[in-house]
């Protein structure tokens, strides 16, 4: 980042191809749709460039960015949340007469054999037990699980003190427990676990 | 850290996340071997890592990155530069030079453009106030019937006291410039002397005539509002209806001095605010001055506008007027209206040519179909009569271009030609582009 600041343009695409796809997926968890979070890194990136003169090194380089992605998400939820919302009694397309966003979703009630924790339909209900948790939960949650920042640094990200980091991760864990037990995903071992143990 | 204390969920939670130190880290576990509740919360922990484990990263996309890298590297290469900061000093510092600078080009535009209209306007403003607030009495109630003003000529008008206004009160200092301007002055418009526009302007309007001050309205007749009309329509450029009457009034001298104080002192934004609501006003004094002029100046008297004589009879008020007998009842009331009118002296001089109609309590549509009905009907002097009236009863924009075209058109009436080139040189002048002003102005050419 000091390289790109002193005018090293290959400095900035250093940074973009190491961090890019971290931050979109960052993005992408916090945020919730697909086509917003695209929209969000670009305006997470194109602020790298703009904040590059007034960059100084007090901190990581991927502490700020996620700083500037989770606020830019912040931003966005909240500009979303005076827009309509959909319900789930809403049609889920664009149809009138489609199924209901509810009816797509999984069976929670009875998860059958073929819907157990190890089989194909394995992520949307882990994307829906991540998106049950409160965004300040979640955010701990990506940022410790996901992105392998230290609950320290989590704190300067969210500016929040360190032990509400810490008790938000507890009721994150704790959320989530509950969430995939009524989901019916066991939590067997993995050997080709993604988690950063940091 | 110091020493874990035991069943400290943040500590397990260090513990799962690798972030307690060494020493700790042994310490907890030798804890961990004899606490079950610690254990499962552990194993809890684990369990959910390992699951939330599966999700698999999203795809990043490629749209966008290589706009990103273009616009980063022309920011590299300004940075490189150097000159990145450069424009922003600049900048920060002629925006607000700029900003200040179209600002003052702005109040100076806006001053220059301030400075001429209001040079056009003045002199109308001192004579639309003073027309207009004689009219407002005449809706309310009749005034006693010995106070119906007889129906004075021109020269007994410009001989009439003058308004007690400000203007009025700094030119009485002052030594009057000719006999003419000294009896103008005298005042025909006095509260005292009860007769005319002057009385019901103080009648009606008191706080208009006696509070005026400066730049404020002063209760003028309409008279001295005509001689004032002069410098104006000089100025503007159009033909004058008093010019080609009779020399220069002292009225006229003296509104040119009211307008030159006027132009010296502050121009505040209600004085410009007066200046528009007499300019909405004009057209009604206009009216009412043009047919007091065609009155006294020899025109017959019709029956639509019947010019109140020293002998008329008193008992016999026009029906619907007040004791001004003004015809003009067929305007809206106002606010002044609802003032009191003044008792009015029944040996009241005549002061001012006052048309009287029949029709004052008539409608002005009704009176303009009425006139209308008439010129289909070839009754030239009825129709004349009735655009008198409709004149009278204060017509605006188009029904009074109509009226004033109806009064120009066609052959001349009871009054004669004189009459008629009276009217049409207001209609000239006051709707330059109507075909009957455009016609009656080739004929003057020719």
């Amino acid at each position: 980042m000091l390289a790109f600041k002193r005018g090293d343009a290959r400095g900035f695409e250093l940074l973009v191809n190491r961090h890019r796809a971290t931050v979109f997926n960052f993005i992408f968890r916090l945020a919730g749709q697909r086509q917003r979070a695209e929209d969000l890194l670009q305006e997470t990136w194109l602020r790298v460039v703009r904040g590059a003169p007034q960059y100084e090194p007090r901190a990581r380089f991927t502490t700020w960015v996620y700083t500037l992605a989770r606020n830019l998400c912040i931003d966005s939820a909240r500009k979303e949340s005076f827009r309509r919302t959909e319900s789930l009694d809403a049609p889920a397309g664009r149809e009138a007469d489609g199924p209901l966003l509810g009816e797509s979703l999984p069976d929670t009630a009875n998860p059958g054999p073929e819907r157990g924790a190890h089989q194909a339909g394995l992520r949307p209900l882990l994307e829906q037990a991540l998106r049950s948790l409160p965004e300040e939960q979640r955010e701990v949650f990506l940022l410790r699980e996901f992105h392998g920042f230290a609950f320290k640094e989590i704190a300067e990200v969210t500016g929040t003190p360190e032990n509400t980091v810490k008790s938000r991760m507890r009721y994150a864990l704790e959320g989530l427990r509950r969430k995939l037990d009524a989901l019916g995903v066991d939590g067997e071992p993995v050997e080709d676990a993604r988690t950063v143990n940091g | 850290m110091s020493a874990p204390v035991p069943h400290d969920p943040d500590v397990l939670l260090d513990y799962a996340y690798g972030e307690l130190a060494p020493a700790n880290a042994r310490a907890l576990e030798l804890h961990l071997q004899g606490c079950e509740a610690c254990s499962r919360s552990l194993a809890s922990i684990k369990s959910v890592r390992q699951t939330m484990a599966k999700l698999p990263s999203e795809a990043v996309p490629e749209a966008g990155l290589e706009s990103l890298l273009a616009y980063a590297g022309q920011s590299a290469r300004r940075a490189q530069s150097g000159d990145s900061a450069l424009p922003r000093k600049w900048s920060a510092l002629f925006a607000p030079l700029a900003g200040a600078l179209a600002l003052g080009l702005l109040v100076v535009v806006g001053v220059e453009v301030s400075k001429s209209t209001e040079l056009k306007r003045f002199p109308q403003h001192e004579q639309e106030e003073a027309a207009a607030t004689p009219e407002r009495p005449a809706e309310i109630s009749p005034a006693p019937e010995a106070a119906a003003p007889s129906p004075p000529d021109i020269a007994g008008a410009d001989r009439a006291p003058a308004p007690k206004t400000s203007v009025a009160k700094k030119r009485a200092a002052e030594p009057a410039p000719s006999s003419e301007a000294a009896g103008s002055e005298g005042g025909f418009a006095s509260s005292s002397s009860g007769a005319g526009f002057g009385r019901a302007a103080d009648s009606a309007l008191p706080s208009v005539s006696a509070g005026s001050g400066g730049m404020a309205a002063p209760a003028q007749s309409p008279l001295a509002a005509r001689g004032s009309r002069a410098p104006s329509a000089k100025e503007l450029g159009s033909p004058s209806v008093s010019d080609d009457r009779r020399p220069e009034p002292a009225a006229a001298l003296r509104s040119r001095d009211f307008a030159e104080a006027t132009h010296k002192s502050a121009r505040t934004e209600s004085e410009s605010a007066a200046v528009a609501k007499a300019e909405a006003r004009r057209e009604d004094r206009d009216s009412l001055d043009i047919a007091n002029r065609v009155e006294a100046e020899g025109g017959a008297p019709s029956s639509a506008l019947p010019a109140s004589s020293a002998s008329a009879p008193r008992d016999n008020p026009p029906a619907g007027l007040g004791g001004t007998a003004s015809g003009i009842s067929a305007r809206r009331p106002t606010s002044a209206d609802i003032a009191p009118p003044a008792p009015q002296p029944a040996t009241a001089p005549s002061a001012m040519p006052v048309p009287e109609t029949q029709e004052g309590s008539v409608s002005l549509p009704a009176l303009q179909g009425a006139a209308r009905s008439a010129r289909q009907l070839g009754h030239r002097p009825e129709e004349i009569s009735k655009w008198k009236a409709v004149l009278a009863a204060g017509a605006r924009g188009p029904a009074r271009s109509e009226a004033l075209a109806g009064l120009c058109e066609g052959k001349a009436g009871p009054g004669g030609r004189t009459e008629q080139e009276v009217f049409c040189g207001a209609l000239l002048r006051e709707f330059p582009h109507h075909p009957a002003a455009m016609k009656w102005k080739a004929e003057q050419g020719r």
